[in-house]
């Protein structure tokens, strides 16, 4: 199974350099997608200035790895919390963040075709 | 077939009533240790979600002389989390939790690995138990 894991860090208006952050992120996920949870790829990492409306700093990572939702729900509850805990220490309360899971190869069906059971009177 | 449940399928005890009842199915972990002398669903471990049946049929075979009871389509259970092994299917009763709830009978099936895909149970065409003269 291959997942999709989103990883969004709205830190609002404050002027860090976004270098920082992005290293600083980018380390949190590689450290979290270890071994034995299979392999994990980088697809995307964007950080931006966001200086036309809000003046926020963004950062999103995101990753495909073999570990997802339906494979290890303890695996993603924990890389969640740890993420939220991530993001308030490195950047304050009034940062905000989200994490989404998408599965992107659902194994195929498996088939139980038992014989029924019986009562004899 | 569990003695409790054909007790209480053939009124015995507190009638089940087939059509009306919620009876669900549950993937049992091929670790627990389930018999024909439970009355409870707490040895049961359940593996997934219980799913509801919502297309039950009892009817009377008068050839074969049987009571067939089953579920006219297949039933799913939904991206099961890895990581387990799938050893029988239970059909009970649901009341309010394990500790009441009426095990009928404990299905066989080929012990599975569970790898986060759907599980899908195709009820035999002679049903998923029966009552047999």
């Amino acid at each position: 199974m291959i997942s999709r894991w989103t990883f969004t860090v709205n830190e609002g208006a404050r002027h860090a350099p976004i270098k920082i952050v992005s290293q600083q992120a980018s380390e949190f996920v590689r450290q979290s997608f270890t071994m034995p949870f299979g392999k994990m790829q980088v697809i995307e990492q964007q950080g931006f200035f966001d200086g036309s409306t809000v003046l926020e700093w963004r950062y999103r990572f995101v990753v495909e790895a073999e570990v997802g939702p339906t494979h290890d729900p303890a695996f993603v509850t924990s890389i969640e919390r740890r993420f939220r805990m991530f993001v308030e220490r490195g950047w304050g309360a009034h940062a905000r963040c989200k994490m989404d899971v998408e599965v992107l190869n659902q194994p195929p069906t498996i088939f139980l075709t038992p014989e029924p059971v019986s009562w004899n009177g | 077939m569990t003695n409790e449940g054909v007790d209480h399928l053939l009124g015995t005890a507190t009638a089940i009533n087939w059509a009306s009842d919620t009876i669900n199915a549950r993937l049992v972990a091929s670790s627990a240790t389930v018999n024909k002398d439970d009355t409870v669903m707490t040895p049961h471990t359940k593996i997934g979600t219980d799913q509801t049946l919502a297309n039950k049929t009892k009817t009377k075979d008068t050839t074969n002389d049987r009571i067939v009871y089953t579920n006219t389509v297949d039933i799913t259970w939904t991206a099961v989390a890895a990581g387990s092994t799938i050893g029988t299917v239970t059909i009970f009763k649901q009341v309010t939790n394990d500790a009441d709830s009426i095990p009928i009978c404990s299905i066989d099936v080929t012990d599975t690995p569970t790898n986060g895909s759907d599980i899908k149970l195709t009820p035999h065409a002679d049903g998923l138990f029966y009552l047999q003269q």
